[in-house]
């Protein structure tokens, strides 16, 4: 009896997370519909709606981006295709439609390169992300442990077990703290993309304040969520080209 | 051939026969004063001057010549290999009426050829007109400001000339701009002089004073509105004869016949600059003077992602440094790149000229035919109160797609496609893993299993190094074994070997947990041990019966299996209580 409540209540859960995700689907289905039909604003809506109600894909932000084009809002297109390049499925061809966009900015942003352990954080942020640092971490944790204690009661192998225990235990503790600044650094940074034609960058949050900048269409930068958080209109950033600054917030996107 | 003879022989000679020659007439003072003397000088100057005319003096109005024969001076100059010779006529004149007069053009006759002198204009004053006391108020030095137009425009260039003027007597050995002239709302240009500072006499406030002008600034204005020129200050050395009423001048002056260093300041000087009213068509770029500009592209047929330059030029005389680059409309494909501009000025003379070249780089991102539209510049005249204005024809360019590169579309040919077919779905993050307990437990779990590990360690260890200690906790151990033979030997064995057995497993506990030596020791000692911990009385004398009658067993009748059974369970009872006090 038991048994068949437990077979019931899985069928009832998969049931349901089938149907929720057959009923995005449909839409997304609908919307590349609608799209192909030249209907990109509302295409556009339809693929939002998916979006707000927690459910996202590669092709979805993929779409958008494409929508968005038409829609001839390259600064949106450019923040879509961004998302959508942080799926791997389809990754290429979100970089592709990338350079596409780039080239169709008359303006670009200089960039300073970014520091090495700046992309070897971004990479392994791409690869495994926090979550997956912190459960690799936990694994090797337990596995060391294990070695050491291996290592007590076993003396033909104890040396070998102890040392190899130890290293992977460090090893962990690594993972694990890279875990955390990995988050830390989500949390407190977010990517923006500017999506009007083009913005002022200010010295302060006030437009009163001395001029940093101008940032145009496409511009994409690193918003500094913990500093912007006192400034309800604003958002502190840095440019590509190095400079820092404050921007309205109703001129960006952010992910 | 004869001809041809002829005509090397006439090219050969034709840079003497078109030699130049240099005629110039001055006065030693402009302003004379009745009676008063003062020389006309003729220089002649030019290369190879074989024959030299007198020069022949026009009829003069109101001067008088004193000498119809100059006097004459000669001298020849060799520089770099070319000879030069200047002749000189000086005639002695006298003014005779007040007036202003002009001396007419002098008429030279050089090699056969007629020349003449510029005109000279000479002002006769009557010495009556002189007061004493204005002249003694007067300085010995003074500096000046001249500026060559009254009311200019905004970027109209002025001629601020510094004039000095000194009393006849003074001798101007050297001078000493002081830095810093303080030109706010001017754009400044320092002019270079071509020639020499020279003096000329000028009557002021009835003070003859020679005046001389020392530098030259070109003046643009920037702005609108009431502009000062601060005081210009002056470091000058000058060498003066001692004055006919300082007779001690020359004694105090001594031999350096009054030398001295003198700072002299003009005065402050404000300005109007009246503003310019944009034109009514066309672009302004504040240009004012007289300027051509042309713009020109380094190539009309370029491939997408190719630069090219387009280059306009501004050249002429008037506020070039003033000028801001004439902005274009360009296609909005274009991906335009910070433009170069480049500036020569030449100072040379009485005014600003030279040029602007501004270099502006664009790389086409997508192919087409695009056009850089007609624009009209508006320059500002100010002679005429207006603009002039310059045409610059349209610009066609000609960008074909680019056969290298992968990926280039024009907004005609977009092939990005929407994805469609199943997607793979997930769903937004809501927190990290870092927030569910079971990721704690995962590494305390661990550090449990390590301390339970590590204590176990030691105890492992402890067995094997601490034989008393290892006696103490295997005591149990062994007493329960030897009970456990003990009762499966009980229906064969004889009762006092059991008994023998009972006894042994109860006192070699006590001795094991204990630490006590393991034989050799009579019941009496054992109980006197177990009473020294302590233990419960009961417990002694339960332990002291059972000792007793294992002691005792051999003088008793022979028990029956089932008391052996419950003395085997007594001893266990006994082992029990002993255990958990001992």
């Amino acid at each position: 009896m038991n048994h068949l409540l437990k077979a019931l209540l899985f069928l009832m859960i998969s049931t349901l997370v089938t149907l929720s995700v057959e009923a995005q689907q449909v839409r997304f289905d609908q919307a590349n519909e609608l799209l192909e039909q030249n209907q990109a604003g509302e295409a556009l809506e339809l693929y939002r709606s998916i979006e707000a109600g927690g459910q996202y894909s590669g092709e979805l932000f993929y779409n958008m981006g494409i929508a968005a084009i038409h829609q001839d809002s390259l600064g949106l297109a450019k923040y879509y295709f961004l998302r959508s390049s942080g799926y791997s499925v389809i990754r290429n061809d979100a970089e592709e439609a990338l350079r596409y966009v780039n080239n169709q900015f008359s303006r670009r942003s200089a960039t300073l390169p970014a520091l090495p352990w700046e992309r070897f954080f971004l990479w392994l942020d791409g690869l495994f992300g926090p979550d997956g640092l912190l459960t690799f971490g936990m694994i090797l944790f337990n596995t060391g442990i294990a070695g050491v204690i291996a290592s007590w009661f076993y003396p033909r192998f104890g040396r070998l077990l102890f040392r190899g225990g130890q290293s992977v235990i460090i090893l962990s503790l690594l993972l694990a703290a890279t875990s955390f600044y990995l988050h830390y650094l989500d949390n407190r940074f977010d990517r923006g993309v500017l999506t009007d034609r083009q913005a002022t960058v200010y010295e302060q949050p006030s437009t009163e304040s001395a001029l940093i900048s101008t940032a145009y269409e496409g511009y994409v930068m690193k918003v500094d969520r913990h500093r912007s958080e006192p400034e309800e209109s604003w958002y502190y950033i840095r440019l590509e080209n190095g400079m820092y600054g404050w921007i309205n917030r109703e001129h960006l996107l952010t992910f | 051939m004869f001809l041809l003879v002829i005509s090397l022989f006439a090219w050969a000679a034709s840079p003497v026969l078109a030699q130049e020659v240099n005629l110039n007439a001055t006065v030693s003072e402009n302003h004379v004063f009745i009676g008063e003397q003062f020389s006309l000088t003729i220089e002649i100057s030019g290369e190879s001057l074989r024959n030299v005319e007198l020069p022949v003096l026009p009829e003069l109005t109101g001067i008088r010549i004193l000498s119809s024969t100059p006097s004459r001076g000669q001298s020849i100059s060799i520089v770099n290999g070319r000879t030069s010779t200047a002749t000189t006529y000086r005639y002695t004149l006298i003014a005779q009426q007040e007036g202003s007069y002009r001396i007419p053009p002098i008429t030279v006759v050089i090699d056969g050829e007629e020349h003449q002198t510029s005109p000279i204009q000479v002002e006769v004053l009557r010495p009556g007109t002189m007061q004493q006391d204005s002249t003694d108020r007067m300085p010995d030095i003074f500096t000046e400001i001249q500026l060559d137009v009254e009311n200019p425009v905004v970027g109209q260039q002025l001629v601020a000339s510094l004039v000095i003027y000194f009393r006849e007597g003074i001798e101007i050995t050297s001078y000493q701009p002081s830095p810093g002239w303080r030109t706010d709302g001017f754009w400044k240009e320092q002019l270079e002089n071509i020639e020499q500072p020279r003096a000329e006499t000028e009557i002021v406030g009835s003070v003859r004073y020679r005046k001389a002008t020392l530098l030259r600034y070109a003046l643009f204005p920037s702005r609108s509105g009431t502009l000062t020129l601060s005081p210009f200050e002056l470091h000058v050395s000058i060498r003066s004869e001692p004055r006919r009423n300082d007779p001690f001048g020359s004694i105090f002056g001594g031999f350096g016949t009054n030398q001295q260093r003198v700072t002299v300041h003009s005065e402050e000087m404000d300005v109007t600059v009246s503003r310019i009213n944009p034109p009514q068509s066309g672009v302004s770029i504040g240009a004012v003077g007289n300027f051509q500009i042309n713009r020109s592209i380094s190539d009309t047929r370029i491939t997408v992602g190719e630069s090219v330059e387009l280059t306009t030029t501004i050249e002429g005389e008037g506020n070039l440094p003033l000028i801001s680059k004439p902005e274009y409309t360009f296609p909005e494909s274009f991906e335009l790149y910070q433009p170069q501009e480049e500036t020569n000025l030449n100072r040379r003379g009485t005014t600003i000229s030279g040029s602007n070249t501004y270099r502006e780089v664009f790389i086409p991102r997508t192919a087409g035919t695009y056009t850089i539209p007609e624009s009209l510049i508006g320059i500002y005249n100010p002679p005429l109160h207006g603009y002039d204005f310059r045409v610059l024809p349209a610009i066609t360019v000609t960008v074909e797609q680019n056969p290298d590169e992968q990926f280039a579309r024009t907004s005609d040919n977009f092939v990005l496609q929407p994805v469609s077919g199943l997607a793979l779905w997930e769903e937004a993050q809501t927190g990290w893993l870092a927030e569910k307990p079971w990721v704690w437990l995962g590494f305390l779990l661990p550090l449990l299993a390590l301390l339970i590990g590590y204590r176990k360690k030691r105890f492992v260890e402890r067995l094997q190094s601490d034989s008393d200690f290892a006696r103490a906790h295997l005591a149990r151990e062994k007493a329960d074994s030897i009970l456990e033979k003990t009762k499966q030997e009980i229906p064969n064995a004889p009762v006092k070997q059991t008994y023998h057995f009972l006894h042994k497993a109860v006192t070699g506990f006590i001795t094991d947990r204990l630490s006590l030596p393991a034989a050799g020791l009579s019941d009496r000692e054992v109980l006197q041990q177990v009473e020294s911990r302590s233990c419960p009385e009961d417990l002694q004398r339960d332990l002291k019966r059972f000792l007793d009658k294992c002691a005792s067993i051999s003088y008793a009748p022979v028990e029956s299996e089932e008391d052996l059974f419950a003395d085997l369970n007594r001893a266990e009872t006994l082992l029990n209580k002993l255990d958990s006090h001992l």
